[in-house]
């Protein structure tokens, strides 16, 4: 089912950089950068599921607004396949962008302030319908219906407010709008992290069925590893605004490769009490001041096996030869995969 | 059987308001020995906050515990103190809120001044505990104690304030003043929910650390049920304020009983390897002011039996050793009630 990376991806993006100015120093005179994305490279096939992980400000959610245009990244490419072309999203003129953009929906992690509450749900899944294809009236309600059945939603509640709706149905009100233009991409940001677990099951599940029914790719961020584990086919961990490793899921977990990520799954704890205290590569507790990382490989400060080449040079993502498709950025791989 | 620390029995916690009444914690029974880790699991809203507050009565206004008994056995050879019982406003409760209980919540900024360095407040919970302590030996302790929680350069942290500390430092701060009075009991009240699995993963094996070193009791509070897993040698799941099983950890994460925990497990994405889809619960909680005559979890449950669970309220029943399940499914209750032939 899942396509090569010859040029074919749905989305694919090369050497993204987006950079907020912070001011330090007297009077700001010295301008710094927090390198929220720096240098990434990564593509999402038709029909597949890149889930990315990575440490609170690591920088997914910059990512998946770089991606949306959202914030304008300031260099590198994303190039969107629509048709039998490939555009490049940054180059668009503001026009072609918003035609595009339709094809690339997001779904937030708080379905609470993500909806006005001032709107009913039939505005609100409707908005973008009576934007862009300017529906009214009948047409309107009977697509919104359709989109309320589609996610799970009793479409007698067409006429009521957010308020009145469980964190679990106001995620679904979030997906039937983000669907509501038939996009090709969904960038879903942490979409279960506010659910109850009870609930989280629900949504997953809901995500899963309408990506096979309208052949959807999903670009998923959490924090929580076990679901990026079962909803992905392939897995991207950020750390620093860096791509430290990317691969099939099979690849990734159980241990990955990089030293970073081989740290992040050995955290996990698991629901069986029978696993209690696995082996856990604890990182030393130190925080990266975003506008000024290390020099080298950023994650060398609290790498158990770093050398001088990673304090002096940065490593590029390079594949590992043994598993297609699994790249990795790390000067010592082969010596980190001895172990 | 260890000793007993802690006992509460048919504790119940009411919120009275103008849209009618919450029974956050609706009569739970709970033990927790000397130096053992107590887990209590349920989603949000099920009663778990509530229920480890009214242990010392820090619960918000205008919550009020109407029934029950919560027993504090300090000493092996004196009769218990009922903390249910004591006014919230002296000394006694007070003397026991900050030198044998202590509490670390979720989120480490609302237990630290914002105005004050992490080393003062640390060294004010010092003096208060110990009448003849001076200030400089207050200074050296909390510096051993930052350290000992894990805290690189003490000597230079004891003097930042909390905004200048990461969450993971400022959880071990926090950690470090609950521990500077040597409790007996630390309540910890989802120590790791705002912090990143890396950082969790530091703090959970440092609260197994200081608990072999201290041999203190722990009650952790959680909607994971992984951290329960990794840490609890017993386990409580709530839902609408009521447990509905407990026991040893091992023993319900291998023979769940009931259908509530059943669907806990069973929906965890770790747990489903290769389906293709999770297993849901169907519905969602419903709002606190709901009264239901059956069973809490009746609405949502698989396998009710009609004319009985959506009746009376299931009583308790012992299905192993230790291993308590309140459900009509494994209980001789329901025999004489409805008709139903099983
Ligand atoms: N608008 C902004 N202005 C300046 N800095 C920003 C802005 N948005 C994000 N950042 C910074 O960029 C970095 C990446 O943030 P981002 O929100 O993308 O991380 P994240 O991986 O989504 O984290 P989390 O898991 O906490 O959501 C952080 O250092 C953050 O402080
Ligand atoms: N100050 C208050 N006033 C009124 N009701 C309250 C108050 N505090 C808590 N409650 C109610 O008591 C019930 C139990 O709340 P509690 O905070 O104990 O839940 P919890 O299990 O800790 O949930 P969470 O996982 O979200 O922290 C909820 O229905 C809540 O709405
Ligand atoms: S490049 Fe070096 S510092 Fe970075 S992860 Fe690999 S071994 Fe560690
Ligand atoms: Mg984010
Ligand atoms: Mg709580």
């Amino acid at each position: 089912m899942l396509k090569n990376n010859n040029g074919q991806s749905l989305l694919k993006i090369e050497h993204l950089r987006t950079y907020f100015p912070v001011n330090k120093g007297f009077f700001g005179r010295t301008q710094k950068y927090i390198k929220a994305v720096d240098d990434v490279s990564l593509y999402i096939n038709e029909n597949e599921t890149l889930g990315v992980v990575g440490e609170s400000g690591s920088g997914k959610t910059t990512l998946a607004h770089s991606i949306m245009m959202g914030i304008k990244p300031c260099e590198g490419k994303i190039l969107f396949k629509q048709g039998d072309r490939v555009l490049d999203l940054k180059k668009l003129s503001a026009k072609e962008l918003k035609s595009i953009r339709k094809h690339i929906q997001m779904i937030f992690q708080d379905p609470f302030s993500s909806l006005n509450p001032r709107m009913s749900v039939r505005d609100i899944i409707g908005e973008p319908l009576m934007i862009n294809n300017g529906l009214k009236r009948k047409k309107l309600d009977e697509k919104v219906i359709d989109l309320m059945n589609d996610v799970g939603l009793d479409p007698k509640y067409l006429r009521r407010y957010p308020h009145a709706f469980s964190g679990g149905q106001r995620q679904r009100i979030g997906i039937a709008r983000a669907l509501a233009l038939n996009p090709r991409l969904v960038l879903a940001d942490e979409p279960t992290s506010a659910l109850d677990v009870s609930i989280q099951s629900q949504i997953l599940n809901l995500l899963k069925r309408l990506q096979q029914k309208y052949n959807l790719s999903y670009m998923f961020i959490s924090h929580d590893l076990s679901i990026v584990k079962y909803i992905s086919n392939r897995v991207a961990v950020m750390y620093a605004g860096n791509l430290m490793e990317t691969g099939p899921t099979g690849a990734i977990f159980p241990g990955g490769l990089h030293p970073y990520s081989r740290a992040l799954l050995s955290a996990i704890p698991s629901p069986d009490p029978h696993q209690r205290n696995k082996e856990v590569i604890l990182l030393d507790d130190q925080v990266v001041d975003p506008a000024d990382l290390p020099s080298g490989c950023v994650f060398h400060p609290r790498c158990r096996y770093a050398e001088d080449i990673c304090r002096q040079k940065k490593p590029h993502l390079e594949p590992v030869n043994s598993s297609k498709g699994h790249r990795v950025a790390c000067h010592l791989k082969e010596k980190v995969s001895l172990n | 059987m260890g000793d007993l620390l802690l006992q509460i029995k048919n504790l119940k916690t009411y919120f009275y308001l103008d849209e009618g009444t919450v029974r956050a914690v609706d009569g739970i029974d709970l033990t927790v020995e000397k130096g053992e880790t107590v887990g209590i699991v349920g989603e949000s809203g099920c009663g778990k906050t509530v229920a480890a507050q009214s242990i010392l009565q820090i619960m918000p206004e205008p919550g009020k515990i109407v029934a029950g008994e919560i027993n504090y056995y300090p000493d092996n050879h004196k009769p218990p103190v009922n903390l249910a019982r004591l006014n919230p406003k002296k000394d006694i409760l007070r003397r026991i809120r900050g030198n044998e209980i202590s509490f670390i919540f979720q989120e480490p900024m609302t237990a630290f001044s914002p105005v004050h360095t992490i080393g003062n407040q640390i060294m004010e919970s010092f003096l208060i505990h110990n009448k003849e302590m001076g200030k400089r030996q207050a200074r050296a302790e909390t510096i051993t104690i930052l350290k000992r929680v894990g805290i690189p350069d003490p000597g230079q942290r004891v003097d930042a304030y909390p905004f200048q500390l990461s969450g993971g430092m400022r959880q071990r701060a926090m950690i470090a003043m609950a521990l500077s009075c040597n409790p007996k009991l630390l309540i910890a009240d989802e120590p790791t929910t705002s912090l990143d699995v890396t950082v969790q993963a530091q703090i959970l094996a440092l609260l197994k650390a200081l608990q072999e070193k201290y041999g203190m009791s722990i009650l952790i509070i959680t909607h994971d049920l992984a951290i329960v897993a990794e840490m609890a040698s017993k386990v409580a799941v709530m839902y609408m304020g009521k447990l509905v099983e407990k026991g040893n950890i091992m023993e319900i994460y291998d023979n769940p009983a009931h259908p509530y925990t059943k669907a806990l497990l069973d929906s965890l994405p770790a747990r489903e390897k290769d389906a293709e889809y999770l297993k849901v619960i169907k519905g969602s909680v419903p709002d606190p002011y709901t009264r239901l005559v059956g069973c809490e979890f009746a609405p949502r449950c698989e396998e009710a039996i009609e004319g009985i669970c959506d009746k009376e309220k299931p009583s308790v029943t012992e299905v192993a050793d230790g291993h308590l399940v309140w459900c009509f499914l494994y209980s001789d209750q329901k025999e004489g009630l409805g008709n139903v032939e099983k």
